[in-house]
């Protein structure tokens, strides 16, 4: 019933984030159908900067209403509140969807201190707010850390409302925010319960939608007797982007996220592609000699440069190739491309390089 | 076990959110009669009855057919009934109206969630408006708006990771199997690579014979148990890089890369004859029909492949089942 809405939301989500990422020079390589899949993260990331955008509209508004009703302290609480979410919504890590940076601290600690303060001093709007905080905590934080986080701020607004409130609203307030946490705990426990269902059924990595490594060995063998059986080559291409790391890790997600998606797009249906480390992949593609695999490698390396490569840095990637020989295992092929790989690497970047035995040497 | 525990999230969830409120609920009700506000004692009184009801309800649809509109409607009286105490008490109502925002996520579906939502924050925000000043009817609005958000996206990825956890499961559970969702990406891939190999391609379709007599005769459950040795012995007979599929209600598909039409022949043959030798557990006598179809120059797509091993499948059950047929062009 939501398949199609649901798809539709996505790949708009997708568009967005192409668009973000490849700048208003590049917009014209945007065509209408992105059919790869998102991952998790990816999804729940745009959604979260887009919860913080909206929510910042409304911390906005609320802190203006309040400037011209003449609720000073309370505009200023809220546009305080606004300017901060507004700050944090531009830029997210594709990788570690946990590791925020300085500016989630900041908004989780502003929200918190507002909120208890505001309860002293009995400030209508701003306690309201406190039933988003276990919520947020939740959103921002790996789960150990945001159970300790939400049972001490739960705490501290137990305490201070028993404290500060006058006897006919101490309960209806604390029964209330209490139960709002028991409903937040059934939420983070569906997801975790989702989670740890659907951990062993993902085989690709989130970043670059490439299959993990884990099954490498085992579908490589298969490939390899496979190709004895039905008397076809297989090619297996090792590739590394040459260029160091950009120190920024958000660019480096986004070069390998694009990267992910452009082996997507290039590779033949029955190809794979892995990933080994963090920017060298393994390719199988079965049904390819060497002379082809070497085609198809040389075209891969024109394409991925021209598609890495932003006006301010030139990124080009390396390719070493090995094919299948008689009582070669899986084990030997991998070292082999991988050795091509680095050989390549070392004498000359931006480069494909088929295994000779005598790479020895 | 993937397959239990999503069927059995949903009413287990609904039970727990429905008691935690009627708890609450009946807590408030106390209070508040210790207080003497008997407006509002009255209203907590009913909503623990409403939630109480709610929690009796999930748990008697996990055996009987119950409308799901009735959780619907139990919310919106709820909502309703807290609405009506805003002109009187309107802080007490408004933090009551909280909890609510995050059980709708809860117990209703996203769209219909959403809605209810944004019909209470709007009929609330009236409301307050009228009995209080506009700030106050403004800063409701956006902190109930910025909960129910971010509920939102809680109950969002939920069921997102709902749907891929069904699009990423590539067994039966039944019978061990693949299943076909498997079966067509499979197929897709096999088709490209022998298109560019050159190399054949076929698929076999297999189906135990009068199996509506069967089941009708013993049950479904022996039906279920009759499939899950079936694929067992499939399992066993089927060649390294040969896979075997089956659509969870009567059909097994066996893909089989490199095989030409005289292979698959001899292969469905092979496995005809083992079913009608095989010892099976709680019955004594059983044959099969297969159908069979090959990759040739005209049929390059993985619907048609299918449809003409059905095809054939239904040739063998026409000319009297337990024998193999082979779709002709």
């Amino acid at each position: 019933m939501y398949l199609p809405r649901f798809s539709r939301l996505a790949n708009n989500l997708a568009k967005e984030q192409a668009r973000a990422r490849l700048g208003p020079h590049r917009q014209d390589q945007i065509q209408a159908p992105w059919n790869f899949t998102m991952s998790q993260t990816e999804i729940s990331l745009l959604l979260q900067s887009r919860v913080y955008v909206w929510s910042s509209l409304l911390a906005g508004f609320v802190g203006i209403t309040g400037l011209l009703f003449g609720h000073t302290p309370i505009a200023l609480t809220a546009l305080a509140f606004a300017l901060l979410l507004g700050l944090s919504s531009t830029r997210h890590r594709l990788a570690e969807p946990h590791e925020h940076g300085p500016l989630a601290h900041l908004i989780v600690i502003f929200l918190c201190a507002a909120t208890l303060i505001s309860m002293i001093g009995l400030n209508p709007l701003v306690e309201a707010w406190s039933f988003v905080v276990p919520l947020l905590l939740f959103l921002f934080y790996p789960l150990p850390r945001a159970i300790r986080l939400a049972a001490l701020y739960s705490l501290a607004f137990v305490v201070l409302g028993w404290l500060f409130f006058d006897a006919l609203e101490r309960m209806q307030v604390i029964i209330n925010f209490v139960l709002c946490g028991a409903l937040t705990g059934v939420f983070v426990y569906l997801r975790e319960a989702r989670e740890q269902a659907l951990k062993p059924l993902t085989r690709t990595d989130d970043l670059t939608l490439a299959l993990t490594p884990e099954h490498l060995y085992a579908d490589l063998e298969k490939e390899i007797q496979r190709s004895e059986r039905e008397g076809t080559g297989l090619a297996v291409l090792a590739l590394g982007i040459d260029n160091e790391n950009p120190a920024d890790q958000v660019l480096r997600d986004q070069r390998l996220n694009l990267l992910g998606q452009c082996l997507n797009q290039q590779l033949r249906a029955f190809d794979s592609y892995y990933r080994l480390k963090t920017d060298e992949f393994l390719l199988l593609m079965p049904n390819t000699g060497a002379k082809q695999g070497l085609k198809a490698a040389e075209k891969l390396r024109v394409n991925l440069r021209k598609q890495l490569s932003t006006n301010e840095h030139k990124v080009s990637v390396s390719i070493g190739i090995t094919t299948v020989n008689v009582g070669e295992d899986a084990a030997a092929l991998v070292a082999n491309a991988l050795q091509a790989l680095h050989s390549s690497q070392t004498e000359k970047s931006n480069h494909c390089q088929l295994w000779t035995s005598n790479d020895n040497e | 076990m993937n397959q239990t525990s999503s069927t059995h999230l949903k009413p287990h969830t609904r039970i727990l959110v429905y008691g935690l409120t009627a708890m609450a609920a009946l807590l408030l009700a106390y209070e508040n009669y210790l207080y003497g506000l008997y407006e509002l004692v009255y209203t907590a009184l009913i909503v623990f009855v409403l939630c109480a009801a709610g929690s009796g309800l999930s748990w008697v649809q996990k055996r009987v057919n119950v409308r799901e509109a009735v959780h619907g409607l139990i919310l919106v009286a709820t909502a309703l009934l807290i609405v009506s105490d805003i002109p009187a008490h309107v802080r007490e109502a408004k933090f009551s109206l909280y909890p609510l925002c995050l059980l709708s996520f809860l117990i209703l579906p996203l769209r219909q969630a959403a809605r209810f939502n944004t019909g209470l924050l709007v009929l609330a925000s009236l409301v307050i408006w009228n009995y209080d000043n506009t700030f106050t009817a403004i800063a409701f609005a956006a902190s109930y708006a910025m909960l129910g958000g971010i509920a939102m996206l809680y109950a969002w990825l939920h069921h997102h990771r709902s749907r891929s956890l069904v699009e990423l499961s590539i067994h039966d559970a039944g019978t061990g199997a693949y299943n076909m969702r498997h079966f067509e990406r499979t197929l897709d891939k096999e088709i490209h690579r022998a298109d560019d190999s050159s190399l054949p391609l076929s698929i076999i379709a297999l189906e135990v014979d009068y199996l509506d007599q069967f089941i009708a005769l013993n049950g479904q459950h022996s039906g279920k148990a009759l499939a899950a040795q079936l694929s067992e012995m499939l399992k066993g007979m089927i060649r390294a890089g040969d896979s075997h599929y089956y659509d969870g209600t009567r059909r097994f598909y066996l893909l089989l890369p490199n095989t030409p039409e005289e292979g698959v022949l001899v292969i469905a043959e092979r496995i005809r004859r083992q079913a009608g030798e095989h010892g099976w557990q709680g019955i004594e006598h059983l044959t099969v029909s297969l159908g069979c179809s090959s990759l040739t120059s005209d049929t390059k797509d993985v619907q048609s492949l299918i449809s003409e091993a059905q095809t054939a499948l239904s040739e063998a059950q026409k000319n009297g089942h337990n024998r193999v047929s082979h779709f002709l062009h």
